[in-house]
């Protein structure tokens, strides 16, 4: 009986304990087998790690590798709001050490979202400042800032970067792609303490940093004429004023200085004016320095001869029912005169000897009215009008350099084709562009935009301007002792704004190359509504005078001439 | 009488083979037990050397970043220390001007042939200037 007991009471056990059993078999099979994706794709979210591994920007040099933007560490600070424990005190103690509103930052700690930006880009004594309050939810990360150590140097030419390290204007938004590099990835996994465990490492794709821009500019005759542009924006309160040096033979850019200029490492203070790169992006009225290329054509053309006299009206000519003025009276001159004066009348009629058609055409060879091509955002086209919608006075107002529009860099460039043969060159910026491991990618090579005159007349006309600068000519402070310059003056009246000409408003410019006969450099100083004085050959040449003396010792330029022979 | 003693002798053979047979499976199931867990030993051991060589190569990475890193703010400073503005204002700091010479106090010598340049250019009654020698033959 008691026996029987056991065995029932056994019996139920076991039956218990099977119960149990299968219950828990069951139980893991539905764990193990029917939910397997579920909890093997939560325990994947959770140790996976999924990281984008940011590309190094690509630095811009100049021709001789010094570093004229480069992208360098730094740390941005982020909040995790949920983490925060007190939005009010963590914004009060973070606004001191950071310059913001406290009452913005906090506005921001309350928001809704698990992650706010706090301030980007911080200096390494808000870092310090910061880490020693040691804020629950708030932290680092570690991004990119792009700097600029030449500061002021050549600032609208290289342009910005936005925060995220876009570029928006300059060399930076044109070459952005090539600049910006490629970003790279990794697929791991991380422990408990959110380490990445390398071993796991499945997929490591590295980044492709960006390419670097070796440019043309030179970075000591860049700063000469930095601080030449600036002594001249200083001394006549100029509107802006810049200067521009081009390698005539190469059409290669030396320099581009402008001003007003900015400190581009502190971008959110630009002024719209300091960002204009005026050597590309105004057009302007070039006065009398335009007169080089009628006088080319009709050199080129053959209506004139170096010693062809013209009569020059004593100062005043009626041309079209308007009288045509020249600033000092004179009788007959030669061409070389006309030139070496500046006449204005003299220019006219040596013009209407040319002919509008001859004139037009040879204007569009020296690539007046039309685009330069130089690898630089903003550039705008010269305007000349075209024939059909000549007037009476065009002819006489373009050969004075009126009712025509050219930027400063075309004003250059045109001029330069003087200096190499008559060769037309497409100005270049550029010069090659790197990967970071130093492999040229692309080199800009000298590009021929056409022919604007036969070698004879370009080597004709550059004797002609040689006397421009030397006794009796308009640009004689531009003359440089033991150089031979051959040069252009220009004082140009500003459009009033209800039409005509101002009486009051004037822009200087000097453009000149040397040595002579086979110039090395190009020159061209264009100020802006310069107070007090105003003529091209007493505000712009002196300036082209001292950037070339300063040039000269650098390049190791010699004159042709002068050798004492042991 | 004889049958039977042999086929006694042969029971008692087989049943020593069965006995020794017995015997080594098992001793074959301990090896491979043995085995097994020396394997599985080894393994994790290789394994936790690999994870260890994956956080060095961690912290390798991370201390090339935290070299990189500073390496480039010192080439901006330097490239900054390096400005033609900058050196002439340190200069100024020490009493110095920097100032570029102008053409004509400069003097060009070239020699006509190869020869004790130096020599000569030191007899020259140069007082103050810049003088570059080139030899036409370099």
């Amino acid at each position: 009986m008691i026996g029987k007991i056991h065995k029932i009471r056994s019996a139920i056990l076991f039956s218990l304990l099977l119960v149990c059993g299968f219950v828990l078999i069951g139980r893991l099979f539905y764990l193990q087998c029917i939910n397997h994706p579920v909890y093997a794709s939560q325990a994947r979210d959770q140790h996976r790690h999924a990281g984008r591994i940011s590309p190094r920007r690509g630095s811009i040099l100049d021709c001789r590798g010094n570093i004229l933007a480069s992208s360098v560490d730094c740390l941005s600070l982020y909040a995790e709001i949920p983490r925060l424990e007190n939005a009010a005190g963590a914004a009060a103690a973070l606004a001191p050490i950071l310059q913001l509103d406290p009452e913005e930052l906090e506005k921001k700690f309350s928001g809704s979202g698990w992650f706010v930006w706090v301030k980007r880009h911080l200096s390494e004594e808000e870092v310090a400042a910061v880490s020693a309050l040691s804020l629950p939810g708030i932290n680092f990360r570690k991004e990119m800032r792009r700097r600029y150590p030449k500061e002021n140097l050549l600032t609208q030419v290289l342009g910005i970067t936005d925060v995220d390290g876009n570029g928006i204007e300059g060399l930076e938004l044109r070459f952005d792609e090539q600049l910006r590099g490629r970003p790279g990835w990794l697929i791991s996994e991380k422990d408990s303490r959110q380490r990445e465990v390398r071993w796991f490492r499945s997929q490591n794709v590295e980044a492709i940093d960006g390419c670097n821009l070796i440019l043309t500019v030179d970075e000591v005759i860049q700063d000469t004429a930095e601080e030449e542009v600036e002594a001249v924006f200083q001394k006549y309160q100029a509107n802006w004023a810049t200067v521009l040096v081009m390698e005539p033979a190469s059409g290669k850019i030396l320099a581009i200085a402008n001003r007003p200029t900015a400190n581009p490492n502190s971008s959110s203070r630009f002024r719209p004016d300091c960002r204009r790169n005026r050597a590309v992006t105004d057009r302007i009225e070039p006065g009398s320095t335009f007169k080089v290329f009628p006088a080319a054509a009709a050199l080129e053309a053959g209506v004139v001869g170096l010693d062809t006299r013209v009569y020059c009206e004593d100062g005043a000519f009626v041309i079209a029912g308007h009288v045509l003025h020249d600033h000092r009276p004179h009788g007959s001159l030669s061409f070389e005169e006309i030139i070496q004066k500046s006449s204005n009348i003299g220019m006219a009629k040596v013009g209407m000897l040319l002919g509008e058609e001859a004139l037009y055409r040879s204007l569009r060879d020296f690539g007046i009215g039309g685009l330069t091509g130089v690898d630089l955002p903003g550039e705008v086209s010269g305007c000349l009008r075209p024939l059909s919608r000549w007037s009476g006075l065009s002819l006489r107002s373009i050969t004075m350099g009126h009712e025509v529009d050219i930027t400063p860099l075309g004003l250059l460039s045109a001029f330069s084709a003087l200096g190499n043969g008559g060769i037309l060159l497409k100005p270049r910026i550029v010069e090659r562009i790197e990967n970071s491991s130093g492999q040229v990618l692309q080199r800009f090579g000298r590009q021929v935009r056409g022919r604007a005159v036969s070698p004879e007349t370009a080597r004709r006309m550059l004797s002609v301007l040689k006397k421009v600068v030397e006794a009796g000519g308009t640009g004689r402070r531009a003359a440089i002792p033991g150089f031979s310059v051959a040069g252009k003056t220009g004082t140009a009246q500003k459009l009033e704004e209800g039409g005509g000409y101002s009486h009051s408003r004037y822009r200087s410019l000097f453009m000149g190359m040397f040595p002579f006969p086979r110039p090395r450099i190009a020159i061209l100083v264009v100020v802006d509504e310069p107070s007090r004085d105003y003529y091209g050959g007493t505000v712009a040449a002196p300036v082209f005078r001292r950037v070339a003396e300063r040039i000269i010792p650098y390049l190791d330029l010699e004159p042709p001439q002068e050798e004492a022979v042991l | 009488m004889l049958f039977k003693e042999d086929e006694m002798e042969k029971t008692h053979a087989v049943a020593e083979i069965e006995k020794r047979s017995r015997l080594s499976f098992f001793k074959v199931c301990w090896l491979l037990l043995i085995t097994i867990l020396v394997l599985g030993m080894t393994y994790l051991w290789l394994q936790s050397q690999l994870v260890n060589a994956g956080w060095r190569v961690k912290e390798l990475e991370k201390a090339l970043n935290q070299i990189q890193g500073p390496l480039t703010v010192m080439e901006v400073k330097l490239a900054r220390l390096q400005t033609p503005a900058v050196i002439k204002s340190k200069l100024e700091e020490k009493g110095i001007e920097m100032e570029a010479p102008v053409p004509s106090d400069v003097i060009h010598l070239t020699s006509l042939e190869k020869g004790r340049t130096e020599t000569v250019a030191h007899r020259l009654p140069v007082s103050w200037g810049q003088i570059y020698c080139r030899d036409p033959y370099h």
